[in-house]
């Protein structure tokens, strides 16, 4: 391998990048978009759901824990009502998808320390946002009649939680898919702009052409991964339990995998369409489906579970998730590390065989 | 001891032995043969579709023969044709440099690829041998078409190569540029430099030391310009062509 060629095709590639603005979005601008968009979008936290009132104690107890409610971001007030009839028909019209209805004996039984009930009648029609609201308010009212009974007041924020858990996993599908897509392009782009005749015309061997390819979008891969991450810890305030070694560690080796099966679609892929079409398909379909990042794995039917092994995002989905949030790194992902190592190299093996330095069989 | 330095010298610069090319049922190359003397200027003349092309790049190491061989700088084409590589300049029929770049980055890439040892020096001296000093920050795509061809032509000669392959390197240019094009490729044929050259323009052909004519595939004449015009009693080899051409069509 001559370092030379290899620093001079890495440094044309990186000139192309740099000069053309839309690669360069793609390259730099998406992941941001998408970690925003899906990091906002995607959690599962409800905000704001319009909250009724039928109040039919009507004591200092009650009041407080009606304002508990309305005082978190989960609910806001939409309305009192006064009867049975007029609960029924505040959450059919729509004004409010739950209505917390307080009994006439809430002060009384707490104050005598018995168990005090309180009723949420809640709109089943959005049944993610109804488990979510019952979360809540289960919650609320839990820690409003302890601090009432008890006098114990705790900083009892659930909001953060589904944001933590989403955003490992939503930066290890983001990298799946830009990584793909950033070397999808570099050899079909040869191909369909003529210039492959004439490199092709030059000593360069297949292996320094590869290299040479890599490298640049390497160098972009780490810089959205440090991106992400930095989103992550100060915009999503998601903490960092584990080692940063072990993150970078773990990333570094699954943005080469990734790049390499980019620059193998590219290789057979005849057209810069094509090539960047089938590199969306192959990475985010499988990353985001089966990689453990929207449904348990352990859910899934034996054979889809076989399958969901064969994905390098399954493991880098995980392995993300465990860095950040559990932070248990006793021992090295040796196994998951093999297995992201050994697919990069079947896929450049096949990369190899399928790259042709001569014009036969195009 | 003089007589295989003699030997040595006279070693040709491409021999083509039965060379045949086949793409599915139809035959592009169809068992040519001639060789090509070292230092002279080589002339490809044939219709649209004769297979000069097809021939050029399998000379080159990018198409493989399917049948015959081919000996460039004394290196088997079929069988190490990343050897070949390293002692020829190629310069297609398209325009096959980055539009996206500028002529000093196209320039320092192809330097670069070819290993060229002091590679400022390299490309300083290309920017002046192609005429575009001052240019060199310009973008590529953005250039007149003779520009295009002149850094093509720069590019391909980067590291000196003893085998220069120029397929149709003029065709779309104004008869000042060809004419400025043809001075070049003299000057480098007059280093030393083996030049195989392919062309439409009959013009340009009296350039060439020798010529060949190919129709579907053959070879059907070869010779010098002289050679060719009184073997066929014409008094241009615009007339040979056409005859030829015509005689073959004929049959």
């Amino acid at each position: 391998m001559n370092r030379q060629r290899v620093k001079a095709i890495a440094k044309k590639e990186i000139t192309h990048v740099l000069r053309d603005p839309r690669s360069l979005g793609m390259g730099l601008a998406i992941p941001v978009l998408l970690l925003v968009l899906f990091g906002y979008g995607l959690s599962l936290n409800v905000d704001n759901v319009p909250l009724a009132v039928w109040d039919q104690d009507n004591t200092t107890t009650s009041r407080n824990l009606i304002r508990d409610f309305t005082n978190s971001e989960a609910f806001q007030p939409a309305g009192v009502c006064h009867s049975q009839r007029d609960t029924e028909e505040i959450i059919q019209s729509g004004q409010a998808t739950a209505v917390l209805v307080i009994p006439p004996d809430f002060e009384e039984k707490i104050a005598r320390r018995e168990p005090a009930t309180v009723q949420l009648l809640v709109d089943g029609s959005d049944s993610n946002t109804a488990r979510l609201s019952i979360m809540y308010a289960d919650g609320i009212t839990k820690n409003a009649v302890q601090t009432a009974a008890m006098s114990i007041i705790t900083a009892y924020n659930p909001a953060m939680d589904t944001t933590w858990s989403i955003i490992p996993g939503l930066i290890a599908i983001i990298l799946n898919v830009i990584a793909a897509m950033l070397t999808s392009l570099c050899v079909a782009r040869e191909w369909e702009n003529g210039t492959m005749e004439q490199l092709i015309s030059t000593p360069m061997r297949k292996g320094e052409f590869l290299a040479g390819k890599l490298v640049p979008y390497y160098i972009i891969g780490v810089i959205d991964l440090i991106i992400a991450v930095l989103m992550a810890l100060f915009l999503f305030g998601v903490p960092l339990n584990g080692s940063l070694l072990a993150l970078a560690g773990v990333s570094g080796m699954f943005i080469f995998t990734t790049l390499s099966v980019g620059i193998l679609i590219s290789t057979a892929a005849k057209s810069q369409l094509l090539a960047s079409q089938l590199a969306l398909v192959i990475t985010f379909l499988p990353g985001f489906i089966l990689s453990g990042f929207v449904y348990d794995i352990k859910a899934m039917p034996a054979i889809v579970q076989a399958i969901t092994k064969l994905i390098p995002a399954t493991y880098f989905v995980s392995l993300l998730r465990t860095i950040f949030l559990k932070g248990t790194w006793g021992m090295a992902p040796v196994k998951e590390l093999l297995f992201l190592t050994l697919f990069a190299a079947v896929v450049l093996a096949m990369t190899m065989k399928k790259l042709k330095l001569n014009l036969d069989g195009r | 001891m003089v007589k295989q330095e003699e030997k040595k010298q006279e070693q040709p610069a491409v021999v083509i032995d039965h060379l045949t090319k086949k793409f599915g049922d139809f035959t592009a190359v169809d068992d040519i043969s001639f060789t090509v003397n070292k230092g002279e200027i080589f002339g490809f003349l044939g219709a649209n579709g004769a297979g000069k092309s097809t021939t050029i790049r399998m000379l080159c190491g990018i198409l493989k023969p399917t049948s015959g061989r081919g000996i460039v700088g004394g290196v088997d084409i079929s069988k190490t044709p990343e050897k070949v590589k390293t002692f020829i300049g190629y310069m297609s029929q398209k325009f096959s440099l980055y539009d996206d770049l500028t002529i000093q980055e196209n320039l320092n890439f192809f330097a670069g690829i070819y290993g060229v040892k002091d590679r400022k020096a390299a490309v300083k001296r290309a920017v002046i041998s192609a005429g575009l000093t001052g240019k060199e920050k310009k973008i590529t795509g953005s250039l007149p078409v003779g520009w295009k061809q002149r850094l093509s032509l720069a590019s391909a000669l980067m590291h000196e190569p003893a085998i220069l392959f120029l397929d149709e390197p003029t065709s779309g240019v104004d008869p000042i540029t060809r004419r400025k094009f043809w001075e070049t490729i003299r000057s480098i044929s007059q280093k030393g430099t083996t030049v195989f050259v392919t062309t439409h323009y009959m013009l340009e052909a009296e350039y060439c030391d020798r010529l060949s004519i190919m129709r579907a595939g053959k070879v059907i004449a070869l010779g010098t310009p002289g050679e060719l015009k009184q073997m066929n009693h014409k008094n241009s080899l615009e007339e040979v062509f056409v005859s030829l051409v015509q005689e073959e069509a004929v049959q």
